[in-house]
């Protein structure tokens, strides 16, 4: 309120100017704080993963998922076209996603680039059920604010199913049909440039732009192939924003 | 009652950039010196209790205030009689240094302020102390606008008279 402040106020705003300067002290906030914490627990932030290396770990991450990707897409074309069938598509996917539980020559991305970190795992935990502790930005990306957006009910809800079960070579036939290969890129490829554009958004110090390509990452694809980067970078927001250089 | 972890986080981060604030603030509102830990700790308290709602529709800063605003009114309902109002003599001469100053200072505007009535008091402290626009401060004490506005100019004249009447004029 510009038209209150002592400078309009005349000797009763000397009088508020000093007294301004009249405060409870850092010892007495600190004690009143212990107290607090006595009653609700530690006001600590969550200890978190190097924010540097984790950093490192997404863009390598993704750069690797992208070249898999192109790989996969190469394979596919050199072993004779486009899959003529779901059940090929079926198989091709199913090769792909699980590379551990059916032996075979096809190259297959690995389950993640970046190892789960149980730490991260938990402090994702916190952020997921209050997720609206923190006020919502206002004024989102430019580029974000006209995507469309899932309910946050279903999105949370679709995300507690997990990804789809992989391991079986067998396609289901009950199932609906798989993606396309061509498809799976595409989607891939959506997926990177999201967390590309959070990426770049947090190196620009604007967390409000990166925060919302992450959210809309997870409304999109809340059980993406890129989840594991994608809840490390909104942990990292969460921690203060860019990971130290 | 525990926070999960990013609750704990944030209530954490706003203790740290508010708590000062929403100390000085108990105080002006008529919370006693004595109790002002007590009300700064409650206001956070509810604060942990009740951060999972919060919206994000105000700031933090307003959020809090509000809360604090409702603490210091419940203080001040259940206190007995306290003196506020007596203007605590200067010392002669004597030398101060910025600490006394500042102390006598805040004493002397509460016992300017103990003069207004708690609608005044609170419209003021909240405008003049602590620079929250009259919108952020209808939306926390659920006045309109132009009782807002009505209060402050009311509140200031007193002020400003009780002043003059203290005789303490600066040079």
């Amino acid at each position: 309120m510009s038209d209150a402040r002592e400078d309009d106020l005349g000797e009763l705003g000397e009088l508020i100017a000093r007294a301004r300067r009249d405060g409870p002290g850092a010892e007495r906030l600190g004690a009143v704080r212990a107290r607090l914490e006595s009653q609700v627990g530690s006001l600590d932030a969550p200890p978190l993963p190097s924010a540097s290396g984790g950093a490192v770990a997404i863009t390598l991450g993704v750069a690797a998922l992208a070249a898999l990707t192109i790989g996969l897409a190469g394979w596919l074309v050199v072993r004779g076209g486009a899959p003529a069938d779901e059940a090929a598509s079926e198989d091709a996917a199913s090769e792909a996603e699980a590379p551990a539980a059916v032996p075979s020559t096809a190259p297959g991305p690995p389950a993640s680039p970046v190892p789960r970190d149980p730490t991260t795992e938990a402090a994702l935990d916190g952020l997921r059920a209050p997720a609206e502790v923190l006020p919502r930005p206002d004024a989102r990306g430019d580029e974000t604010a006209d995507a469309p957006r899932a309910p946050r009910g279903a999105r949370w809800a679709r995300d507690a199913r997990g990804a789809p079960p992989v391991g079986s070579a067998v396609a289901d036939t009950s199932a609906p049909p798989a993606p396309s290969a061509d498809a799976r890129a595409s989607t891939l490829r959506e997926e990177i440039a999201l967390l590309d554009r959070a990426l770049r958004a947090r190196e620009a110090g604007e967390t409000a732009r990166a925060r919302a390509a992450l959210e809309e990452h997870a409304a999109r694809f809340p059980s993406g192939r890129l989840r594991p980067e994608r809840e490390r970078m909104l942990a990292e927001l969460a921690a203060g924003g860019t990971p130290a250089p | 009652m525990a926070l999960d972890r990013h609750g704990a986080a944030t209530l954490g981060r706003l203790y740290e950039e508010h708590a000062d604030a929403v100390f000085r603030a108990l105080r002006r509102w008529g919370v006693s010196d004595s109790m002002a830990d007590d009300a700064l700790q409650e206001v956070f308290l509810i604060a942990s209790r009740k951060l999972a709602e919060f919206e994000g529709r105000s700031t933090h800063r307003t959020w809090l205030f509000g809360i604090a605003l409702r603490v210091a009114r419940g203080v001040r309902r259940t206190r007995t009689h306290e003196a506020m109002g007596e203007i605590e003599p200067e010392g002669d001469d004597a030398p101060v240094d910025d600490e006394v100053d500042a102390r006598r200072a805040a004493r002397q505007l509460d016992a300017l302020l103990a003069t207004l009535d708690d609608a005044q008091r609170e419209v003021f402290v909240m405008a003049s102390l602590h620079d929250l626009s009259a919108p952020e401060i209808a939306e926390i004490t659920g006045a309109n606008l132009n009782t807002v506005y009505s209060r402050l100019r009311l509140a200031r004249q007193r002020l400003a008279d009780g002043l003059a009447r203290s005789g303490r004029r600066r040079p």
